[in-house]
This record gives C-alpha cells, structure tokens and sequence, in this order.
C-alpha cells in the first residue's frame, strides 16, 4: 500500500489531495469563499483538464463501493465544481452582494436544525 | 409569447386589481398577529416528507414560532405519522426535544411515558392521583394528514377542510410527480430579516432575474430575443395557492463557462437545461405544454413552495418569527445519481442554486430594510408580479374577512 490519498493513475493530482478533496459540501464551500484566487485559479486549471479522465475512470464503479482513494478523487472534482463559479463568473471566491456566508446554513439531506428534518 | 406591451394576466385575472398595494401588511406588527391567528394557526402546514421518519418510532420535535408550539411527529408502531403537541398532560412540560426512533416518550419532570403512538402508557406512583384516566390523557394530538409523501399538520381544532380540499387544483396538477423517485441533496437554512411574504415574493416572479441574477444567471436571458425579460409563460390560480410556468432561453449556452458546460455533458437532469434536454416533460410539470420551459413555481399557501422540473424538485418553507424575521429553508431533491459522472454533475446543479439563492436573501433584507423606513406608502407591481399580487389579496381576504 503506497501512503497515495488518490488512485495511481491521478498521482499528478497528489498535491492538491488532502486540502481540497474535502468530504462535504459545506467544507468546501468554506474552502473556496476563504481561498486567494491565485490558489483557486491554480487548483482550477490543474484539474479541470483532468475531469473527464476522472469521470471516465470512476464511472464504472458503483458510487456505494468506492475506496477511498476513489472517492478522494470523486470529491476533488466535486472541489472543481465548487471553484469553477469564482473563476468562470464572479472573478472572485464568492459570491458577490450575497447574504453574508456565516448567516447562511449548507447542511446535509437529513439534519436537525430549528426548522427541520431530522435524521442521523 | 408575451409582445413587450401586453398584460395577459390582467386579464385572465381581473378580479385580482391592477391598483398599487399597501405595505402594511409587510411592516405591521398587529398585522402579523392577525396573521397568526386568522392564517397560520388554521391552515395546512407542511412539515416535511414520509421519507424523513421511514422507519417505525422516528420521530422528531419541530419548534413553529408562529404557531407558538413545539410539535412532536412521530411513525408510530402502526406505521402511522401522527402530530402532537410536544406537552405533557401532567404539569405541560415539554417531553422530549431533537430527533431519533423511540417506542416511547418519557417526561424527564415526573416520568409521565406516553407510547410513540401517543398514548399515555405509565404514569409513576399513579396510586397518588384521583381518578386518573389514562385513556382520555394521551399526548394532544394535531391533525396530521399525508398527500403524495408530503407531511402536512393543521393546528386549528378542527380543520375546515380536509388536506386535499385544501390542495385542490394545485394538488391535481402535481400528483403524478414522481416526488418518491427523488432524494433531497442537501438542506440550506438562514434566519431571514425580512417579512415572510417579502421573501416570498422573490421567489414567484422572473422580473428580477436580469437583475439580482445578471452574473448568475443572467446569460439565460437574451436581450436580443423576443422575451429580453423571462416573461412567466403561464400562471395559475387555486384558491389560496398559485403556479407559474418559467420559461428557458432555448439559446443559452454557458460560454466560457468549461466546467458548467461539463456538468450538462455528463447528466441530463440539470437545472437549467432540463428543459432543453428532454423530449419528455415529467407528469405533473410544464402544464401549459410549453416548449421552452425551464421550471414551474408552485406556491403552497401559505408558506410552502414546491417548484418542479425534469428531473428534480425543491421546496421553500418560509417560517414567520416576527413580522419582519423569518425562519427560510430550502431542500434540493434530485433522481439519485447513478454513477460518479451524474454526481460531479448534480454538484454542480446543486451548488449553482444554491449561489443564486444566497442573491436572492441579500435583496429581501434590502427591501425589508426600505419597507420599514415607512418612506413609501405602496409598491406598484407588474403584470408579471400576479402571484405577488394574489399572494396580498389572498392574506388581506383572511385578515380582513
């Protein structure tokens, strides 16, 4: 076993891996809205490029048995969806004349929250 | 296609005015106390869908500010969603607060343990009480009815009409929508400083689209065609409830734009082009058969939304806590994805909304803040501002009535 975060075939990606193939959706948010656009435009152009090898390569394994290696690399492009607003519209990380981020809750499908849904 | 000078909904809906409208209701505080009383307290409410509680003894406690109750609903043993107030009949404690699956319930004042049916199933040293019956002291219950997988209560002592009268036309429009095909992708939540309705009223009309959205979305609309201003294609009124039909720019392409074109290459069920990419329009959307059509707005009076597409839908509930405070909560259900190419694609869906949403909540504290500086008196709306109109006619109607 080599201490690789993502699949052999994407070791370019390697060291974008641990800070930016984040898990979920808030996460990532909060990665992109507190990133210089230098370090988003860099992450930018080093994936996108990569996207359809990624989809080409994940695609045939079912999303509920992903290793994690797989899903690393699952969730890295999940980042470069995350990232591609700031570069390809805003020209910065968020959002601009937007209600303030700390106000504004991301939660998974099923979270207890004063108005909500409940589930563990 | 409306010509830039025509005002189709004027006509279709005379008896709703043309007359500018009074803020009044946005910015009083007795107003929202009448509202209390005389709308939220007597309609159908939604509190969310059968798939939150699939299994029996899920419960969780919801706190609805305008209703002054924390509500418990609970899948009984029997399978059955029911709603009761969270108090116990001993000493009115509330008994239990959050969310899990439970048999039973126990008040932590005394141990009073009602079932997760809402029977009174024990009540400690009862020897001590006088002719305590435990048949007539289950937990009190709130009418609590089901349509189409959505979860509904009603806190009045006894409804005036069953959940689907209440639905009505809007009810018969969507109930072929494959809602029970679709998984909620994720929740997004903000306390709002703002009055329901003005909140409300961003999210029914298109007019402002070119504008709170012109970087997020305003490529969708081509100011060389002949609808520069996404005019709503069709509107429909029911009752309390409204619909309006959004169009899409058949033309639009995300120029420049590599990893949104890439999320519309690798699935079909996106947002802005679900229209374009189907032959087929789902059962229960697009009911004017439109052939550019984008999504439909259905308002669920008085504070639920049910907007639908091809291939997804979400919700808006819009919790009044004071007259110009609101609890706003929106979930995003898609056809669950079906390999990692659909996901990174539904990613992209999902957060590109959500983007535009967090435009729309900046503007409505805006307006709210304008509203209260009592420097106007009315707003003047458009032709294509009909729901925003029918929503006022429709509260004044029950305020006033």
């Amino acid at each position: 076993m080599s201490n690789r975060l993502l699949p052999e075939p994407f070791k370019g990606l390697e060291p974008f891996a641990q800070q930016w193939g984040l898990e979920d959706e808030a996460s990532r948010n909060l990665k992109r809205i507190n990133s210089a656009m230098e370090n988003l435009r860099e992450f930018y152009q080093a994936v996108l490029p990569e996207m359809q090898s990624i989809v080409t390569y994940l695609r045939p394994v079912p999303l509920a048995e992903l290793n994690s290696q797989q899903r690393r690399l699952l969730n890295l492009a999940k980042m470069l969806m995350e990232v591609a607003p700031a570069i390809e519209i805003f020209n910065q990380p968020d959002v601009p004349n937007s209600f303030e981020p700390e106000r504004f809750l991301i939660l998974p499908p099923f979270a207890n929250t004063p108005a909500g849904l409940v589930r563990d | 296609m409306n010509a830039p000078d025509s005002k189709p909904f004027s006509t279709q809906f005379g008896h709703l005015g043309s007359e500018p409208l009074s803020i009044e209701s946005m910015t009083s505080k007795e107003y929202f106390e009448l509202e209390r009383e005389k709308i939220f307290k007597k309609s159908w409410l939604n509190v969310g869908r059968v798939e939150d509680l699939p299994e029996p003894g899920d419960y969780r406690v919801q706190s609805i500010a305008i209703l002054q109750s924390s509500l418990l609903i609970v899948r009984g043993d029997d399978r059955r969603i029911r709603a009761f107030h969270n108090v116990c009949r001993h000493r009115g404690n509330e008994i239990t607060s959050g969310c899990g699956n439970a048999r039973g319930f126990s008040c932590d004042f005394h141990g009073w343990t009602y079932s997760n049916q809402g029977e009174l199933a024990f009540v400690p040293d009862e020897g001590q009480f006088f002719d305590l019956d435990k048949s007539q002291l289950g937990l009190p219950a709130v009418h609590c009815e089901t349509w189409n997988g959505f979860i509904f209560i009603n806190a009045a002592p006894k409804p005036a009409e069953s959940l689907t009268e209440y639905l009505g036309g809007l009810g018969d429009q969507l109930k072929d929508f494959p809602f029970d095909q679709m998984v909620p992708m994720h929740t997004l939540e903000a306390e709002v400083n703002a009055n329901w309705k003005v909140i409300i009223d961003a999210f029914q009309e298109s007019y402002h689209a070119g504008f709170v959205h012109r970087l997020t979305a305003g490529d969708m609309l081509d100011p060389d065609s002949d609808d520069p201003y996404m005019h709503l294609s069709s509107v429909r009124l029911f009752g309390p409830h409204r619909s309006a039909s959004v169009p899409m720019n058949p033309d639009y392409v995300a120029q420049n734009r590599p990893a949104e074109m890439l999320s519309y290459q690798l699935a079909s069920s996106l947002w802005l082009q679900s229209g374009a990419m189907q032959q087929q329009f789902m059962p229960g959307t697009n009911p004017g058969n439109h052939k550019h059509w984008l999504f439909d707005i259905n308002v669920c009076f008085p504070n639920f939304f049910v907007d639908v597409a091809n291939g997804w839908f979400f919700t808006y509930h819009f919790w009044p806590i004071a007259v110009d405070k609101t609890l706003w909560q929106y979930r995003f259900y898609m056809i669950p994805p079906a390999d990692a190419g659909e996901a990174i694609s539904r990613e992209y869906s999902k957060l590109a909304l959500r983007d535009l949403l967090r435009e729309d909540l900046n503007t409505v504290e805006a307006t709210q803040r304008g509203l209260m500086s009592g420097a106007i008196k009315e707003i003047h709306l458009s032709d294509q501002e009909v729901a925003v109109r029918h929503q006022y006619k429709v509260v004044e109607q029950l305020v006033r009535g």
